[in-house]
């Protein structure tokens, strides 16, 4: 995941720029001290996994939860890569899970009311999604009312359409295949095994494909002449991200296989990790969020990139919200509910700045994860709702705080 | 990727922007791709020069003529077809991505819609490197972390990536150290060795010669003369004739008809940082007096700090920080919040305090600073009626009355026809006169009143200015008008980049004189 962990804030100017009174050994203390800087987040992350596996007794990595922990925070993983996008551009969405309720709903009409096939449905209702981000988006880009104020109105728009779409009932048992994107494992294509074949070989692809993907950078970085981490350091790196892909998939692989959630999850985070970090548009997003103003004036069509922002958010929450009811095969008046504080404060705990222009989708599914694992440490150890909810309202806070305390050092304004 | 820029040339061209302002019958000719400088102080119409080959202002008569074609632009968007590109201000630069994805904004080369870094870095790395910044800007460190003039050089660069064909830049100069002078310099004339058209429009003599091939020169929207600056140059006390040849000081001299007290107002070492980039002071170690009953000319020209210092005299305000002392009535005062400064006797009035963020409060009938909120309030509410009664100087708040505004102004407002930022130094006026003598502030600062003014509000002005210091205040009036200056004042402290260069009584004074001093010629009287 790191080859997404473009964070161009972090490059202080300093580092970034040529010195040439820096020696090698000063110039492995600034990488590795600049590496952990950049990776706080993950490194937060495996501290709240350390402290919940001795707080739960080891239950929290055992395999079944490992597997439950991607599955239960799937739909809030892929709200979180919509938001961070919009939340880089400077604004924000508060109308997600209500937009996921109301296509929940929809989907039940579909697929159960009307009995169209399972995919049909799928793809239809996705495409509402979109239309319902069109919607905000018109707004929002060609009439300019701030994303707040429209997403508060689609909020409570889409939730009330939503229970007018369910007809004050509960719309249930879906299609045995529209089910599987909730709770569907890619197993036993090669027979029952104990350790799941299917899901070991995918591991290792992944990390082969890591470990290729790191080294060509790192060449093409030095054949540019640019500076690189010290030969150790990267070494390093990559065992570690092996042995943690490699635990991973152990664990899934002597549970259920993949879960569908992580394939769709995976999909979406390569396909948008790329577009944020090396498409047109993604840039322009960045750009936009960090001075529109100089935008504007470079001929960016930034209304356009706005209003397809939002569309690709109407179409995340649509499938978020497929993915929920997919997962309960059962489409209520309830669904969603939180999902959109869920999502902005995995964006924010990710590293997304407040103002704009800064924040990775890495960062915002690792800081779902984080808040992933404290629901759910949280509820093995049998600690109520109430004190969930406080709990993560401070991880937040601290987590901004930390950040915002971070740039006020730096020197930054 | 060499540009083919468009050769320019203005016959007779006149134009009008606000009251009081524009050009008439300008005339010049820029070869395509040679740069031609316009050299003005603030108020002679080098901006509209940029506005009316930019689009933004039409012409009224005479021909503009780009790449030998006629022009009469609708807007600037149909000068922006043409490649045409105005620049001006802070230059934009977003600051969390890369050097090289700024240069490029806007104008990314893309396979299917996927950028390939590797060559946008290289192409930039280049194009920096043809700039002068090769060795200096790494084209993947962020945005943010370059400095004022590598932006001004970035935004140069990506005139050539956008291939503009016409560059009009206005006061690139401003707030620059000698490095960074020359960086700009430099990359101005790569611009135009890339083959598009420059104009430049400053103050900055010295930086004309090393840019222009020609310079005209503007005196209140008239072009003085158009010069040569590679061969036979005139010398630059010529040029600042020139640039004051149109300025009549109107017979009126009411300075002489004052007589003035001890010194009632002095600071010393006055230094004041930039609300932003807080290492750059924009008010450098500035000393100077003002006795009981006189008007103090603050001249200065864009950039040169001198409404900064109107700010920063009262309660900080605008900048980072601030150094140096200031005695009123011969005591110190330390004043960090308007009401100290208000208590101290030191009275603002300025239009600017919206662009300087003194966060206003609405909701209530006038403008109030939220420092002062608690005296609008009655047992913890406040009082809607109360605010209006402000105007009283038993309330005490005479000092900051240009933050406060009452309900007679409001009125007279509707009618009057006054712009809101000029309404609001009439308002700090009237309420200072409004007050016993005893209760007057001891000095006031009045940053630029009569801006965009004209005809009776500017003498309507004018005369409330004279009435005040005739009571006894003090009165540090800064102004980049040089008639003005001259008709009103005691004495003129002129500032360049931030630093006094000159102190002049204004008896002896002259608008070339004045100008000097305003462009950087230190010099003492």
């Amino acid at each position: 995941m790191s080859n997404l962990e473009t964070k161009p804030a972090d490059d202080t100017a300093a580092g970034g720029r040529v010195n040439p009174v820096e020696n090698r050994f000063t110039t492995a203390i600034t990488h590795v001290l600049s590496d952990l800087g950049k990776n706080g987040i993950f490194i937060a992350l495996v501290l709240v996994v350390v402290v919940f596996e001795i707080l739960t007794n080891g239950v929290l990595l055992r395999p079944q939860n490992v597997s439950n922990l991607i599955v239960q925070n799937g739909y809030i993983l892929i709200l979180a890569i919509g938001m961070v996008m919009v939340i880089v551009a400077g604004h924000i969405d508060l109308s997600v899970g209500s937009v996921a309720a109301f296509i929940g709903a929809v989907s039940g009409v579909f697929a159960v009311n009307m009995g169209l096939p399972w995919w049909l449905s799928i793809i239809l209702s996705l495409l509402i999604g979109a239309v319902v981000g069109a919607w905000q988006g018109f707004w929002i880009a060609y009439v300019g009312i701030p994303a707040f104020i429209v997403t508060l109105a689609g909020m409570l728009i889409f939730r009330g359409l939503a229970l007018v779409v369910l007809g004050n009932a509960n719309i249930g048992s879906f299609p045995e295949l529209y089910r599987s994107i909730g709770n569907g494992y890619l197993t036993n294509l090669f027979g029952d095994f104990a350790v799941d074949p299917l899901t070991m070989g995918v591991a290792i692809i992944a990390i082969v494909a890591f470990i290729v993907q790191s080294v060509r950078t790192r060449r093409g970085r030095q054949s540019y002449g640019q500076a690189v981490e010290p030969l150790g350091w990267f070494v390093g790196k990559l065992v570690l991200v092996a042995i943690v892909v490699g635990l991973f998939a152990y664990a899934l692989a002597t549970f259920k296989g993949i879960p569908v959630t992580l394939i769709i999850l995976a999909v979406l985070v390569l396909i948008y990790g790329l577009v944020m970090t090396r498409s047109v548009f993604g840039r322009h997003i960045y750009a936009i969020g960090g001075n529109l103003h100089a935008a504007e004036l470079s001929g960016i069509k930034t209304r356009n990139v706005t209003f397809w922002l939002f569309v690709n958010m109407g179409f995340l929450a649509a499938l978020a919200g497929l993915v929920f009811t997919a997962r309960l095969n059962l489409a209520g008046p309830k669904a969603g509910d939180g999902f959109e504080l869920e999502a902005i404060s995995a964006a924010f705990i990710g590293g997304a700045a407040v103002t704009g222009g800064i924040g990775t989708i890495g960062g915002a599914i690792v800081g779902g994860l984080i808040i992933g694992v404290l629901n759910n440490g949280m509820s093995i150890m049998g600690i109520g709702i109430e004190w969930q909810q406080a709990v993560k309202g401070l991880v937040l806070l601290l987590a901004v705080a930390f950040d915002v305390y971070n740039k006020r050092r730096s020197g930054g304004r | 990727m060499p540009v083919s820029g468009l050769a320019l040339h203005l016959s007779s061209v006149s134009a009008r922007s606000s009251p009081g302002t524009g050009i008439r019958a300008v005339s010049f000719a820029v070869p395509a791709g040679a740069v031609h400088g316009i050299l003005a102080e603030n108020l002679s119409g080098a901006s509209e020069v940029l506005a009316v080959i930019g689009g933004f202002l039409p012409v009224t008569e005479g021909v503009l003529r780009i790449g030998g074609e006629p022009r009469r632009f609708d807007g600037y968007r149909a000068a922006e077809t043409l490649g045409v590109r105005v620049l001006r201000g802070e230059p934009a630069i977003v600051p969390h991505t890369s050097v090289a994805e700024n240069i490029f904004l806007g104008h990314e080369k893309s396979v299917g819609g996927f950028i390939r870094f590797d060559r946008l870095n290289a192409n930039a790395a280049e194009l920096l490197t043809r700039f002068g910044l090769g060795a200096t800007v790494d084209p993947r460190s962020p945005g943010s972390g370059l400095s004022r003039a590598e932006r001004q050089v970035v935004e140069l660069v990506r005139c050539v990536v956008a291939q503009r064909t016409v560059v009009l830049i206005d006061e690139p100069f401003t707030g620059l150290d000698a490095a960074g002078l020359a960086l700009v310099a430099a990359g101005i004339r790569r611009l135009s060795a890339e083959g598009v058209t420059v104009v430049v429009a400053t103050h900055r003599i010295d930086m004309l010669t090393q840019v222009a091939q020609n310079v005209s020169v503007l005196s209140r929207g008239e072009v003085v003369e158009t010069v040569s600056m590679l061969e036979g140059r005139p010398s630059e006390a010529r040029l600042i004739e020139h640039m004051t040849a149109n300025i009549r000081v109107s017979p009126r001299p009411l300075h002489e008809t004052r007589e003035a007290g001890p010194v009632v107002f002095e600071i010393a070492g006055w230094s004041a940082y930039h609300v932003v980039d807080s290492d750059t002071a924009v008010v450098r170690d500035v000393s100077l007096n003002a006795r009981r009953g006189e008007i103090v000319g603050l001249a200065g020209l864009a950039g040169s700090g001198i409404a900064e210092l109107a700010l920063s005299l009262f309660a900080r305000s605008y900048s980072s920080s601030v150094t140096g002392t200031m005695l009123v009535n011969g005591s110190p005062l330390v004043a960090e919040t308007p009401q100290q400064s208000v208590a101290g006797g030191v009275g603002l009035s300025t239009s600017a305090n919206l662009r300087y963020d003194l966060k206003l409060l609405g909701g209530i009938p006038s403008r109030v600073s939220p420092s002062l909120l608690g005296r609008l309030a009655r047992f913890g509410l406040v009082d809607r009626h109360r605010d209006y009664e402000t105007a009283s100087p038993a309330f005490g708040l005479g000092g900051i009355s240009a933050l406060v505004g009452n309900r007679a102004a409001a009125a007279a407002a509707a009618d009057g026809g006054w712009s809101a930022g000029a309404r609001r130094h009439v308002d700090a006026l009237k309420l200072w006169l409004d007050q016993p003598l005893e209760a007057r502030p001891v000095v006031v600062v009045l940053d630029h009143p009569t801006a965009s003014l004209e005809g009776e509000q500017l003498h309507a002005v004018r005369d409330l200015i004279v009435e005040l210091a005739t009571g006894g205040t003090a009165v540090l009036l800064a102004s980049d008008n040089l008639d003005e200056l001259l008709i009103m004042t005691n004495r003129i402290f002129t500032l360049a980049e931030g630093r006094v260069t000159a102190e002049l009584v204004t008896r002896q004074a002259t608008a070339p004189s004045v100008l000097a001093g305003m462009i950087g010629r230190t010099s003492s009287s």
